[in-house]
């Protein structure tokens, strides 16, 4: 380590962010690999780290033995500072090297609050924004992840996008830039052009996107016949047969998650219509219970963690839990492992399931109701009714809780204020509920009420709502607020104005960029982060672009307009989508996958589906 | 072979000097854990192994006399255990012995460290430790101004290349502990500007007489 580093260690936060070297971080000699990744996540180490999909691609791309892939995680600002004060370049943890000499730089965004913190890492990097002004000698810039699937507000930065899932994408990738690379004559441009043939590769420069006056989109035209005038999304068909890692690197910090996360299975059947991470991840593949008894048991010997999370989008419609749970407890118990189950649903959280958990023992239980009345729960597919939340939080306290945690939104579309004091009413009930238990233990409870801002999100049924503005969500919280009476009920709120810059974000096109590159100017960064957040920047920047934010947040967009991601194939249709928004209007619930196929259109991307019509057998 | 009580000693050196104390002690659980060591686990609603560590080494200290109690509840190889235990860990941090834990960390009154200044002459250090070395404290009660000099025993001084050679012997009673990095803090003070940089090596442990801890 050199001397330059340790002196700025010395003065910085938790300085064990940025030294490596961890028990399972991969080494190569980088003489002998032909392509070499720097893998960046724009937030913390703590929060990178914690990442499963980083983890996943970390390991895979590894697998190569060509090529060479490090990690890169956004340094806090007062490492930051002392950086830029001795002109050290961001470098990545495994070689060292900083950024620049690098083949590939990826990102993974799984959020738009992370967006300024590309900037930022760039910046730090010494490595140009926009990718007009990175000729042949930069690294090739890439981004994936959720907040991928709109890729226009960040395509001015990246060449080129991996939409969906990257086990197998990415190594193409990999070796496409090997193989062109040892030819003569290599040009990131012949390259790009090859690489936006890869079924999941939108390479943002290739296509011309233009506006009516309005705003709104005129048309996107492919730059050439042989690139797709849609990118259709990447899945793994086979959940069972794709690499799991199962040699994790072990953190010396503490981070978000020191527990084995194992990943029961993508998508999910329930189709709540607010809900992003279900529409985007169908269609709904397992792994089989037999495979993921066998990766615990192997997970546990190569980390020693005492907690095994099974994770998912709602881990209760997984269809072998409990023959995934008996298999693990005929060994946990023994050694001192506990298994924890996030993403329950209500309707699904039983007495049977509570015995098999044991760490909701040690830690509060929250459920997500999401609306306060029942008509507005239906219409936002919530199938969940006051009786379900009722009868689980009864379950709660007959083993001895006396805290619940109530997620609720409030901006939905259809909301009234009656509404909004439905939540405040559920919540009296809960606490009712608790005094009238028998079980229940000798201690007043607490509910609380954590509410935040809806953002209509790409590829939801609601992607062509608006935001309420700012002045209604505030007057809604504020009459929340009001309703809440009883002593027994905390209640919590998120920031309105975070919700709006995320939701002008989540929605943008292409001409965001330049407001993203205004607000870095401005010094914006790790908007995640409330310390951090500076919602005057950001207007600021808006201003300074001659920019709406409202366009973005708060327009109901037409059926018929083209959508700044209609460039991009979810899987699930259009035509889909419109339906279940036309029926949210009259609270009308859609059935879950389970109950009958309600013809999504995700199961034209085929793999193992564990519920789609014509699956394989 | 060993087990009941049983000390480890291990060096903890490189960029693992910016790992701090809870970090380790994590680290060194999960490698146990990962080797399968049998520990004695306290009892109780969350149970955790019983580790005691020695003389607490700030974040930024490399060092090479770092021990580590636990309780074996079956018997061991300490060969064995060793070998099994450093393959869970990185090379920056070995244990480099095994052995039955005889002495009480109580009995440890001095530490032994090499520190490397790089813009402090031999002469200006000299200088420095001349007279009193006041440095302020802070503590959850407060902070006192304290002197440091009476608590650094024997040292040396030498030139090496660019940079000065600080050896030396400081008190390290549980009551009485001086902190390396405190020190660097009150040269620091003493001459008016920053140290650009150094680094600070625990080499030995010291019972009473002079008796090397093990």
């Amino acid at each position: 380590m050199n001397e330059k580093i340790e002196a700025i260690l010395r003065k910085v936060s938790k300085p064990g962010r940025y030294i490596g070297g961890e028990y399972g971080e991969i080494l190569k000699d980088k003489n002998s690999v032909n392509c070499r990744w720097a893998f960046c996540f724009p937030d913390t180490y703590e929060i990178g780290m914690s990442n499963l999909g980083m983890r996943i691609l970390y390991g895979v791309l590894n697998e190569q033995p060509d090529v060479w892939c490090e990690r890169c995680y956004a340094p806090w600002p007062d490492m930051a500072e002392k950086m830029r004060e001795e002109q050290m370049p961001l470098w990545a943890l495994e070689s060292g090297d900083p950024l620049t000499s690098f083949d590939i730089v990826a990102f993974t965004l799984q959020y738009e609050q992370a967006f300024s913190n590309v900037l930022y890492m760039l910046e730090l990097a010494g490595i140009p924004a926009k990718s007009c002004d990175r000729g042949e000698d930069w690294p090739i810039l890439i981004a994936g992840g959720p907040a991928t699937y709109n890729p226009e507000p960040v395509a001015d930065f990246f060449d080129v996008f991996s939409i969906g899932e990257g086990e197998e994408a990415l190594p193409e990738f990999s070796k496409l830039y090997i193989k062109m690379r040892k030819e003569e004559n290599f040009s990131k441009e012949n390259f790009l052009h090859e690489a936006a043939k890869i079924p999941g590769f939108y390479v943002p420069s290739l296509y011309t996107w233009s506006f009516k006056e309005d705003g709104t989109v005129a048309s996107v035209t492919p730059k050439y016949d042989d690139i797709p005038r849609k990118i259709s999304k990447r899945i793994v068909k086979d959940l069972d047969g794709v690499y799991y890692p199962t040699r994790p690197l072990i953190p010396y910090i503490e981070t978000v998650h020191d527990r084995i996360m194992l990943e029961t299975f993508r998508g999910c059947i329930r189709g709540c219509r607010f809900c992003q991470a279900c529409m985007i991840y169908r269609p709904v593949r397992e792994k089989s219970s037999e495979t993921l008894a066998r990766q615990a048991k192997i997970l546990f010997e190569n980390t020693g963690y005492d907690e095994i999370s099974l994770t998912s989008l709602s881990i209760s419609d997984y269809t072998q839990l409990f023959e995934l749970t008996d298999k693990l407890l005929s060994w946990t118990e023994k050694e001192k492992v506990s298994i924890s189950l996030p993403s329950q649903r209500v309707d699904a959280f039983t007495k049977e399931l509570m015995e098999r958990i044991s760490s909701v023992r040690k830690s509060g239980l929250t459920f997500a109701p999401e609306a306060g009345t029942q008509r507005l729960r239906d219409a936002i597919n919530k199938c969940v009714t006051e009786e379900d939340l009722l009868k689980a939080c009864n379950v709660a306290f007959d083993y001895g809780k006396n805290t619940v945690k109530l997620y609720f939104m409030c901006g939905l579309p259809t909301e009234t204020m009656e509404d909004i004091e439905g939540i405040a009413k559920l919540a009296e009930s809960v606490v009712e509920a608790y005094y009238q238990n028998p079980n229940r233990p000798r201690m007043a409870p607490t509910v609380t009420v954590s509410v935040s801002c809806f953002i209509p999100k790409p590829f939801t049924p609601f992607q062509w709502e608006a935001q309420d503005d700012m002045e209604t969500l505030e007057k809604k919280q504020a009459h929340l607020k009001s309703c809440i009476k009883n002593k027994h009920v905390r209640y919590t709120w998120h920031d309105a104005r975070g919700s709006l810059v995320e939701a002008a974000l989540a929605k943008g096109d292409r001409r965001l960029s330049k407001v993203l590159l205004r607000a870095h100017e401005l010094g914006v960064k790790f908007d995640a982060w409330e310390e951090y957040f500076d919602f005057d920047k950001w207007m600021k920047a808006f201003e300074d672009c001659s920019v709406d934010i409202r366009f973005y947040a708060n327009r109901v967009i037409g059926e018929d307009e083209i959508l700044p991601w209609d460039i991009i194939d979810c899987g699930v249709d259009k035509r889909f989508l419109l339906s279940e928004r036309h029926k949210a209007y009259r609270s009308e619930t859609t059935g879950n996958c389970k109950e009958g196929c309600a013809g999504c259109g995700a199961s034209k991307m085929g793999g193992n589906c564990t519920w789609c019509p014509g699956r394989p057998e | 072979m060993v087990s009941g009580k049983t000390r480890m000693k291990f060096f903890k050196i490189g960029k693992l000097k910016f790992i701090s104390h809870l970090d380790l002690l994590r680290t060194m659980k999960g490698a146990m854990g990962r080797s399968r060591v049998p520990l004695k686990y306290s009892e109780g609603f969350n149970p955790h192994p019983k580790m005691v560590f020695s003389l607490p080494l700030p974040v930024g200290a490399e060092s090479r006399c770092e021990y580590l109690d636990v309780i074996l509840t079956q018997e061991c190889d300490e060969e064995k255990l060793k070998e099994a235990i450093n393959a869970q860990l990185t090379k920056e941090l070995q244990i480099t012995e095994i052995y039955p834990a005889d002495m009480s960390f109580e009995e440890i009154v001095g530490a032994e460290y090499d520190f490397v200044f790089s813009d402090i002459s031999a002469e200006e250090l000299e200088k420095t430790l001349e007279g009193e070395l006041y440095i302020e404290k802070r503590s959850k009660k407060g902070s006192v101004m304290l002197d440091l000099r009476p608590k650094i025993g024997g040292y040396a001084i030498e030139r090496q290349g660019q940079k000065t050679r600080f050896h030396a012997l400081l008190g390290a009673d549980s009551g009485d502990f001086v902190n390396p990095e405190l020190l660097v803090r009150a040269i620091e003070k003493k001459r008016g500007k920053p140290v650009e940089y150094y680094s600070i090596l625990r080499l030995e442990l010291y019972a009473a007489n002079g008796r090397a801890f093990r």
